[in-house]
């Protein structure tokens, strides 16, 4: 934990807030323009397989994972590209966060499984 | 943003038509309707009868939801050609000019009703065998359908309760007698309650061409809440429609009675229900019979109501079971009344 947060303040001090969430925007909208039709798509054939909801939502549920990765990659890619001679590391923070957004992504989904989806569907 | 904007834009450049035309492909609506099977809502999900004598329910009632869009996009054509168990309609009747929010308006009110239908017939046998049910009824006249010449279309709401019309001989109450008050050609003030219990007025033509207003009304009948025992609570849900009528009056009844009569059994069907008990046809059976499959159900009600017919419910189940290859002996039962249903649970309990 000491050493995130050292890092992170180092991240804070090299690149500065601007930098950052100008990184994390970028990373959004590229991740997004390319996870958007993938999930238009599974989402159109789950509104026509709905006996096979379980499998469409395991489907949808790894799209997002893949989605969290691509995300973090590009924040990553954002950054060196932002800084190339940079001295964080990056890559140790990404796989922090990256590890931390799937912990609550397979939270969401275990509630989904196990709460919403017998209850509403 | 702008490092990844330099480094992807030569590839993101070329993507744009593709995707806009991608985007075309999921969102532009084509007058054809899709019905995809859907799943299973057990009833007590539905309706919660508060009999503190009720019986311990070991299985349970399920009614039936297929997946049906009225407007489905050109993706979900697409995707629906490769499926079996979809069927694709061009959209015929008075829903190729309902928007898709009247259409669901329907659906809804039509669930309403058959929940009422529902228990009716379950509260009037139950009565027959316990003397702690007791109910009374209101009548209604609800707008069931807006034909495109109403004039004030948008005024009226679908659903909405009938109150009273100025005819030429005075106010009507009964809205039978609407065609010997009215004159063609001219303007009447209709007065309607909406679903919030507002009282609202509208002119309405009756057109000089058709000799009608373009305005489907329904007589309805409500159970009385503030006299009905045991007190029911309907809970909200996304499923519309009337087909799950059967299904909902067995499970209203299972609740009076003082013995279990589901034995276990996990008890799905489909069928609308009537006042006097009989069941009536639906559609979707293909995907009803399939959903139900999938879900592993024990029994299957379904109307069967005459073998002559040129269509029927129970005969169209069976052609799919044999299609699919599922066994359909003791599995799909045919009903033409409630009390089929009934007799049948009773006899699984013997």
């Amino acid at each position: 934990m000491k050493e995130y947060l050292s890092k992170m303040k180092r991240l804070k001090q090299e690149f500065h807030y601007r930098g950052i969430l100008s990184a994390l925007l970028g990373a959004f909208v590229y991740s997004m323009l390319a996870f958007l039709p993938i999930w238009l798509i599974l989402g159109s054939i789950t509104t026509l397989y709905m006996h096979r909801l379980a499998l469409m939502s395991t489907f949808i549920s790894l799209t997002f994972a893949l989605f969290l990765y691509v995300f973090w990659y590009l924040v990553g890619l954002a950054l060196k590209l932002k800084k190339p001679d940079h001295s964080v590391d990056i890559k140790y923070l990404n796989l922090v966060h990256l590890l931390a957004t799937e912990s609550i992504l397979l939270i969401a989904v275990i509630v989904y499984f196990t709460v919403i989806m017998p209850r509403i569907f | 943003m702008n490092e990844l904007t330099n480094k992807f834009w030569p590839a993101v450049k070329y993507l744009f038509i593709p995707y806009l035309f991608l985007l075309f492909l999921f969102f532009y609506p084509i007058p054809y309707e899709v019905t995809a099977p859907g799943g299973l809502t057990e009833v007590e999900n539905l309706v919660e009868i508060q009999n503190p004598n009720a019986p311990t329910i070991t299985g349970s009632f399920s009614t039936t939801y297929v997946i049906s869009i009225p407007r489905m996009t050109f993706f979900q054509f697409i995707i629906a050609n490769f499926s079996a168990y979809v069927d694709v309609n061009k959209l015929t009747g008075p829903n190729v000019h309902y928007t898709n929010n009247e259409i669901i308006q329907i659906a809804y009110c039509d669930k309403t009703t058959s929940i009422q239908a529902a228990i009716i017939v379950a509260y009037e046998h139950a009565k027959a065998i316990n003397d702690d049910v007791n109910f009374e009824l209101d009548e209604r006249v609800l707008v069931y359908g807006k034909a495109q010449d109403l004039s004030n279309y948008e005024q009226v709401g679908l659903c909405d309760d009938f109150v009273s019309m100025a005819g030429d001989q005075g106010l009507v109450e009964d809205f039978s007698t609407i065609g010997q008050n009215t004159t063609a050609g001219n303007t009447y003030e209709f007065t309607f309650r909406n679903q919030e219990g507002t009282l609202y007025t509208v002119e309405l033509l009756k057109h000089a061409d058709t000799n009608r207003f373009g305005l489907t009304l329904n007589r309805v009948y409500f159970v009385n809440t503030e006299t009905i025992l045991p007190t029911y609570r309907e809970v909200p849900s996304l499923v519309g429609g009337p087909s799950g009528g059967l299904l909902q009056s067995l499970h209203i009844y299972a609740q009076l009675l003082d013995h279990d009569i589901t034995h276990g059994l996990k008890i799905a069907g489909t069928g609308t229900i009537a006042y006097d008990g009989s069941v009536g046809y639906i559609g979707g059976v293909k995907q009803k019979v399939i959903t139900a499959y999938y879900n592993k159900v024990d029994v299957f009600f379904i109307p069967f109501l005459d073998p002559n017919y040129a269509y029927d419910n129970y005969l169209e189940a069976v052609r799919v079971c044999e299609e699919l290859g599922i066994e359909h002996e003791d599995w799909l039962i045919p009903v033409k009344t409630f009390q089929d249903a009934v007799d049948y649970l009773n006899t699984r309990g013997e």
